[in-house]
């Protein structure tokens, strides 16, 4: 409202000044005609007399206007009035060019909006700079960032001077019940002062005190936005957790998002015995690094504190360190492909900028003739300068207005593609959305865009100045010949320009798209087709040991078994790995394979098809009583006995702490879906370590989705009361590991679709304006015998040239480009030369097919007719 | 009529400036008692003076006022400001600086070389 207002009030003042302007210069001749009359003229020649002696009064008032200051606000006018009357001329081209940018921006536009909320501002925490993650390290056992053992925290936390505040949480997979059917809630149990570390207070209610972090005082809970509105819960309600009462005490805002999905934080009640452990790897820690201390400071004072800690405590905290990282910078992955996939928009964008700038500079071309009959007329070379920006930041603007529209739908339609288990995980991705950062970064560039179209032309019109001059340009335009050599050069520098942009976004594109290929197949590891998997935890108060964990699995997969259309039913959980050996070796080296380790149930290997290659699998007969026996993978079990069997020799996975198991089998290996390399791997039996949370998996003969509720029932059948969730194929769990990648490789190939359409149009718009250029000189060409093939010849042999300089320049970018992504992107990316030469060939025969109309319409030129056309 | 002189480039500006510090002054008013001022020598475009008049306004070396001419007409009336009164006289001392140097070294003669 008040810029309006300002601006009513300029345009307002500007009247009056232009009205006092006028009644001035009529005093002016009131006065000189009272003078004339009192020296004898009649009144009619008086009158006269002063208007001849004054001169041109338009003239004048141009003159003072200017004097004035406001010429630029009348010129603008003057130049948006002439580009709209312009633009409507030619709507084609304004269509065009419009469409063009504004796909441009709006990918733009989407980009950033990712870039903003995933790298920018993962998470909504004040000055998120100064949030660190801290774990320990063991060079005992290679381990790089492992939670933290509670002693060592309390002990950082007393000590440490570098942070305002160190906290300290812990997943916890709490289970619901009284709310109808039991069900698994993300939940984290969290130190009082979790809160005041990031900084975030509750939307409604209060945080948790010291008093409720002791055992029995932490029957109280915060709920997430998203839980209380699906739960209906409201403050002091209690709810059942692993059949304790809590009690809501707070609502956190929509936006607090941590740890990741997480619905439910309690307080973290420690007993005194838990509070002294120094070796067991249990809590993640936070802290607030004081405002004027750099990571690096933080970094060596706690390594010294580490040291201190090692000294004091050999026995558990010798080889112990700390490492400390920016919680803002923790989703590398996700960041560098949110990063490639902004260059690639970019890279959309300055295509359609060198498409417009070609255009452009035709039309500009065209109206040579115009230019030089304004210059001649006395409009200087940078008034013309302004008259050519005016019109680009005009398309500009309607192309940015447009392209915020297409962002706006382009994201929506990203949201719901995104899967919720991505759109979970990873940190922003929930709260992809325009704002005002947005709206101004889309502002910024629809104005770069808008200046860099027109660079090609004004760079022209600076060259002509130099040159021969405007006047020059009349005479040639009025002859109908070749434009300036300067024109020529930017136009088939442009063209070039645009074939290698959407080389580099086409082999990008190529290569997402065959990592994306790759991703999929080298999952070969297991059979997931035909597989339904379902997840439970079995609540801790429920099943208060081991043994009865695995009875209740043993049961459940008894009732599985009797299902029909289910051929094997197998159960598999984590087991924890904290220091590999192998009896009677060394303890391995920095750097060599240490196993992960998972608990299965005998039909396991069937179920998921995972080939056995020596030995025997983990069986009915691995009970608790019997020996303790372990499968290794292939490529663990090659590592480590290279040419020899592994059978019957000894592992351990934790150390001293944990018994003896025999190899008994070898099994293939199970490939990381990212990499694609194989994961060491050591299987146990699930009844001699049994795990706290399992997946049962079910191979099914037909769809297995519709053996969903039976398998549901047959958990059911065992216990009613415990929480089944994740009931998916598995093929569905897989696509939703590769689902951001997928969702990459789809944004490319649609940027690089839209590169090469706009690379085409580029080939074929300059093709065109080639032959007409040279329509008299292929018609002389014509009239003294020239064969059509040879003028077909002629016109591809141009674009082939331009395309192959382009083509050049391109590959040079390209293979940067690979081997960019291929650092940045792990092994993801492997470098194939198959990619480079078919996208090479195919975008060569592209531009020379957009080439070959115009290349036609040249041949077909009747000799008469051109030469006429003078 | 007598002898007409060619306006030196610049020297608009001053003859107005000096002319409104002789008082307040409308253009036409200005106009005339330039020409009076310089004895008829000096004439002025009478178009030409208004681009000059806006832009020393711009410069703030001049502020105006409507208000009523002797013919007893409306009329715009022009007055130095305080950084206009100054700038005629550095602008005046220059002058006269120039002036006299090239009045010195037009009459020099063959012997003092």
């Amino acid at each position: 409202m008040k810029s309006l207002s300002l601006l009513a009030g300029g345009i307002f003042r500007r009247s009056r000044m232009e009205r006092d302007m006028a009644d001035e210069l009529a005093a002016h001749m009131e006065h000189r005609t009272d003078d004339l009359l009192r020296s004898g003229l009649p009144p009619t020649e008086a009158a006269r007399r002063a208007r001849v002696e004054f001169g041109g009064v338009e003239n004048y008032k141009e003159s003072c206007r200017e004097a004035r200051g406001l010429a630029w606000f009348d010129e603008l006018r003057g130049n948006l009035r002439f580009t709209m009357r312009s633009l409507r001329g030619s709507p084609g081209y304004a269509m065009a060019a419009v469409l063009s940018l504004a796909i441009g921006i709006g990918a733009n536009l989407c980009a950033f909006v990712s870039v903003n909320s995933i790298i920018l501002h993962p998470f909504p925490f004040p000055h998120l700079d100064r949030i660190m993650l801290l774990g320990e390290t063991n060079a005992k056992v290679g381990a790089e960032r492992a939670p933290v053992a509670p002693a060592n925290f309390f002990d950082w936390k007393e000590n440490s001077r570098s942070f305002d505040s160190l906290s300290a949480f812990r997943p916890w997979d709490a289970l619901l019940t009284g709310t109808g059917e039991p069900e698994r809630v993300s939940a984290a149990r969290v130190t009082a002062d979790f809160l005041a570390t990031l900084a975030m207070a509750p939307a409604q209610g209060r945080g948790f005190v010291e008093r409720e972090c002791q055992p029995g005082e932490d029957g109280v809970v915060l709920v997430s936005q998203a839980f209380q509105k699906s739960h209906q819960v409201s403050l002091g309600q209690t709810i059942s957790l692993d059949g304790r009462a809590h009690t809501v005490v707070g609502v956190m805002p929509e936006e607090f998002d941590f740890p990741l999905a997480t619905e439910v934080w309690a307080p973290l009640a420690l007993s005194l015995e838990s509070k002294a452990r120094r070796n067991t790897p249990e809590l993640s820690v936070i802290g607030r690094l004081k405002p004027d201390v750099s990571v690096e400071r933080g970094r060596s004072e706690m390594a010294a504190l580490a040291g201190t800690l090692a000294r004091r405590y050999p026995q558990t905290n010798d080889g112990r360190g700390v490492s400390i990282e920016p919680l803002g910078q923790m989703n590398e992955i996700s960041d560098r492909f949110v990063l490639i996939i902004w260059c690639a928009a970019g890279f959309v964008l300055l295509l359609a900028c060198a498409n417009i700038g070609n255009l452009q500079l035709a039309r500009f071309t065209a109206r040579q003739k115009e230019m030089g009959l304004r210059a001649a007329l006395g409009a200087s070379r940078f008034r013309l300068v302004r008259q050519v920006l005016t019109e680009s930041l005009v398309i500009s603007a309607a192309g940015g207005l447009l392209g915020l529209f297409l962002g706006s739908w382009e994201l929506g339609i990203m949201k719901i593609t995104i899967p919720a288990e991505v759109l979970r995980w990873v940190a922003g991705l929930r709260h992809l959305q325009m704002n005002p950062v947005v709206l101004a970064f889309g502002f910024a560039i629809s104005i770069a865009a808008g200046v860099a179209c027109t660079l090609p032309s004004i760079y022209q019109l600076l060259r002509q100045r130099s040159g021969g001059g405007l006047s020059e340009s009349l005479k040639e335009a009025g002859r109908g010949s070749v434009s300036s050599r300067a024109g020529n050069r930017a136009r088939t520098v442009l063209v070039a320009t645009e074939v290698a942009l959407a080389l580099v976004l086409l082999v990008g594109a190529g290569l997402m798209v065959r990592t994306f290929e790759r991703m999929l197949a080298v999952n070969a590891g297991i059979d997931p087709k035909g597989v339904l998997t379902l997840e439970v935890t079995p609540s801790p108060n429920a099943y208060r040991d081991g043994a009865q964990t695995a009875q209740f699995y043993q049961r459940t997969l008894a009732e599985m078994d009797t299902l029909s259309g289910v051929e094997a039913a197998a159960v598999t959980g984590a087991a924890g790995v904290a220091n590999w050996e192998i009896e009677g070796r060394d303890k391995p080296a920095a750097g060599e394979p240490r196993p992960q380790a998972r608990a299965i149930s005998a039909r396991y290997f069937q179920t998921m098809r995972i080939p056995l290659v020596e030995g025997r699998s983990i069986g009915e007969q691995d009970g608790p009583e019997a020996t303790r026996s372990v499968v290794l993978s292939e490529s663990l079990a090659r590592y480590y006995w290279r040419g020899s069997s592994s059978i019957g020799q000894r592992v351990r996975l934790r150390g001293a702490s944990s018994p003896w198991l025999t190899v008994v089998g070898v099994c293939g290996d199970v490939r990381d879906w990212f990499g694609g390399e194989p994961v060491p791997m050591a299987w146990v039996s699930y009844r001699q370590e049994p795990p706290s949370a399992v997946r049962f998996a079910l191979r099914t003969v037909r769809d297995p989705m519709q053996s969903a509720g039976a398998a549901r029932m047959a958990i059911r059948r065992v216990d009613a009361n415990q929480a089944i969730y994740n009931v998916k194929s598995m093929e569905q769990v897989l696509a939703e590991e590769t689902s951001g990648v997928r969702a990459a490789a789809m944004v490319m190939s649609i940027d690089a679709a839209i590169a090469l359409l706009l690379a085409l149009m580029g080939s074929y718009s300059v093709s065109s304006f080639f032959v007409a250029q040279r329509t008299q000189e292929i018609g002389v060409r014509v009239a003294l015998g020239a064969s059509p093939r040879a003028i077909v010849g002629m016109v591809l042999a141009q674009t082939a040239r331009t395309s192959a300089v382009g083509l050049g320049s391109g590959l040079l970018v390209a293979g940067a480009l690979t081997a960019f992504m291929s650092r940045a992107l792990y092994h993801v990316v492997a470098i194939e030369p198959l990619t480079f030469v078919g996208i090479t060939a195919m975008l060569a025969a592209s531009a020379l097919l957009a080439a070959y109309v115009p290349a036609r319409r040249a041949a077909r030129v009747d000799p008469m007719t051109a030469l006429r056309s003078e | 009529m007598p002898d007409q002189a060619e306006l030196l480039p610049g020297t608009l500006d001053m003859l107005i400036l000096k002319a409104v510090s002789l008082g307040p002054q409308h253009g036409y008013g200005i106009l005339l008692r330039i020409g009076q001022i310089s004895g008829d020598t000096l004439t002025i475009e009478q178009g030409a003076l208004y681009p000059a008049l806006y832009r020393l306004e711009r410069q703030d070396l001049l502020t105006t006022e409507w208000g009523v001419s002797d013919n007893n007409r409306r009329a715009k009336f022009y007055e130095l400001t305080p950084a206009g009164a100054k700038r005629l006289k550095e602008e005046t001392q220059s002058w006269n600086r120039t002036a006299s140097a090239m009045a010195t070294a037009l009459a020099a003669r063959p012997q003092e070389a």
